[in-house]
């Protein structure tokens, strides 16, 4: 009797609840898509790199190493030399390492030189290795893997030629145009920076730079590309690498060593650490988007309230047959809430309804232009617990109309009808 | 006795400004059919609230089939009206959305009995009895003409089987043929159920029908029109 006295009492002032549940769902749907993707772009954030227990480079902040190692944002201060990387390597706690040399690009994608094991022991996510949609890792100095972004957006297929520029500059006038590179792989889609990422071999970036002086080519002194074998590709400095350990328990010990080293300044960052540092330096932007979205669910809220107190008004009559008819201050109190309740359960669904449709239907636009990589999984525990916290503001701001509803004298009404 | 008034006063506002009602004594029998008149203003739909519990006494007791309204808390009050009193308003109160059942259906549920299963077929043969077609039963209130929301609201008065049956001026929008259908059924229905009933009209027309007729200035001793 009681559901079905609130539906229809609802079902009678379908104009204004039509409009109050559009005003939620639209605020529920800002404030859930708003929270989804904050965790979504927080979570691929943090994984952006994982299984690797330590990163090199010369002596910076910890959040610049991060930032042009792992994020290839800005550049590096200085590069460090290969005896010293191989010393590192060489220690007995090292289980593998990755040298990464940077400072080329290709049409504005970064180029990455390092070495085979990059795709044997780079990890991102929850520990997820490396995986190629086409072709393999490369093996010739002018083999060329590229990340799934660069493929796609550039259009490139296995066996396509690529020239590599010098500089990381999105427009560059010095081409590597006389040692051209060959598509040979193209890894799978990671929703992290190695997506935008054109990989090749420590020995190509030697290559192709065997000619040049200062950032610019030796005249006269060209050298083709089947020759460069000829020569020691062994490179003499690289950016920076990443390392993984035997055991976890020695992280400390080896990062005190590296970070003391010294031939020349290094430093070595445990990537969680930094990771969770570079987060909290967004936190005002998030906390802005919060606040935002809650006030948008407040204002929202606060228009259920209204609504709710407007129609107590025009039921007055209806309120005051009720209380003739013996029912309790309790019967109208929760026949109010329960209207509420209603409403935003509605508003609830159809918002988490429509944010998994837009997700689904957006994941490739947002791929595409914000390299961001959401899941439309909306469903997940943070998801719901807001949905819990919407539903019991929901029930508190009807509070003062569900009081309303008894507190009013009922006499007048019945007469004055 | 089903209703026992004892200097009775009330006032709308401050408590002791000028009351409406003052009735020193005043009692009705079980059984009685009681025809309460009185010029408009004079106080009849107050009365009828107090003796419903719907509105509170400022001075004095009225006692409904022996117990005491002024003792009760407004919830209790609200109890008791929906266990033993039923009320028909002069303009049926139906509520409009509900459907001739729900609305019925909906005095059985405040009267705390709302479990008792035969419910529904007493309903029914209640608006049988009143001559509501079956077709209208799931039809929602607001489409029934005047003279049908005057019965159902009847239906809905007499489904708590209600010892005391208050009745403000229901015939006032009715033509003097319907009017009469109307107080045939009613006393019908009245009698057959031992139902006492207070029913208030300026109509004084409609006297006949009653075994006694009140006039309201003749037991209210306040002074002023309202």
């Amino acid at each position: 009797m009681f559901i079905r006295l609130a539906w229809h009492s609802l079902l009678s002032r379908k104009g204004s609840v039509v409009l109050t549940f559009l005003a939620i769902s639209v605020s529920i749907f800002v404030l859930l898509g708003i929270e989804h993707i904050r965790q979504q772009a927080k979570f691929s954030f943090s994984n952006t790199v994982s299984g690797v227990d330590l990163i090199v480079g010369a002596r910076t902040g910890d959040i610049n190493l991060l930032l042009y190692a792992v994020f290839q944002l800005g550049n590096a201060t200085n590069n460090i030399a290969w005896a010293s990387y191989r010393e590192v390597a060489e220690k007995q706690e090292v289980a593998w390492t990755i040298p990464l040399s940077l400072g080329d690009s290709h049409k504005g994608y970064r180029v990455m030189g390092t070495t085979s094991d990059y795709f044997k022991y780079f990890r991102y996510g929850q520990i997820q290795a490396l995986r190629f949609t086409q072709g393999k890792a490369f093996a010739s100095v002018f083999d060329v893997v590229l990340g799934a972004d660069v493929a796609r957006k550039l259009n490139y297929q296995l066996d396509d030629h690529l020239v590599l520029a010098h500089g990381v500059a999105s427009t560059s006038f010095s081409q590597h145009d006389d040692k051209p590179f060959r598509v040979v792989g193209i890894l799978k889609p990671t929703g992290t920076p190695v997506d935008q990422t054109v990989h090749v071999s420590l020995r190509g970036i030697e290559a192709i730079h065997i000619d040049w002086q200062n950032g610019v080519k030796t005249p006269g002194h060209a050298i083709a590309p089947d020759d460069v074998e000829h020569y020691d590709l062994t490179p003499k400095t690289i950016t920076a690498f990443m390392v993984g350990l035997k055991s976890k328990m020695a992280t400390f010990r080896v990062q005190r060593a590296i970070n003391n080293y010294q031939p020349e300044p290094l430093l070595a960052i445990l990537p969680g650490v930094t990771l969770t540092q570079l987060w909290q330096m967004m936190a005002i932007m998030e906390n802005t988007l919060m606040l935002v979205s809650a006030l948008v669910l407040l204002a929202s809220l606060l228009g259920l309230s209204a609504m709710l107190l407007t129609s107590i008004r025009e039921r007055q009559r209806e309120i005051a047959i009720m209380r003739s008819l013996g029912a309790s201050p309790s019967f109208l109190f929760l026949l109010i809430q329960t209207e509420a309740l209603l409403i935003t359960l509605a508003s609830s669904v159809f918002a988490l309804s429509l944010l998994f449709i837009c997700l689904l239907s957006l994941r490739g636009f947002l791929t595409d232009n914000f390299n961001l990589s959401i899941s439309a999984n909306v469903f997940d525990k943070n998801i719901m617990y807001l949905l819990l916290v919407i539903v019991v503001s929901a029930m508190v701001t009807s509070l003062i109309p569900a009081i309303s509803a008894y507190s009013t004298a009922l006499q007048k009404r019945l007469n004055n009808g | 006795m089903t209703v026992s008034i004892h200097n009775l006063q009330f006032a709308y506002g401050r408590a002791n400004d000028n009351p409406i009602l003052k009735i020193p004594e005043w009692s009705v029998t079980t059984g009685e059919h009681i025809f309460l008149h009185g010029p408009s203003g004079s106080g009849k739909s107050t009365l009828l609230n107090l003796l419903a519990g719907i509105l509170a006494a400022t001075e004095g007791s009225i006692n409904i089939l022996d117990q005491s309204l002024d003792r009760m808390s407004g919830r209790q009050r609200d109890k008791f009206r929906a266990h033993h009193i039923g009320f028909v308003f002069q303009q049926f109160n139906l509520i409009h959305y509900l459907s001739v059942l729900d609305n019925i259906r909906l005095a059985n549920h405040f009267s705390g009995f709302p479990f008792r299963k035969n419910t529904d077929s007493q309903a029914k043969e209640l608006l049988r009895a009143l001559g509501i077609n079956a077709a209208l039963h799931h039809q929602p209130a607001s489409s029934l003409s005047i003279g049908q929301q005057q019965r159902v609201a009847i239906a809905r008065s007499l489904i708590n089987t209600p010892e005391l049956l208050i009745v403000d001026e229901p015939t006032s929008a009715l033509d003097s043929q319907n009017r009469d259908a109307f107080m045939t059924l009613l006393m019908e229905i009245v009698r057959q159920h031992n139902i006492t009933l207070i029913f208030v009209s300026h109509d004084q027309s409609l006297a006949r029908y009653f075994s006694r007729t009140v006039s309201l200035q003749a037991i209210n001793t306040a002074g002023g029109h309202h």
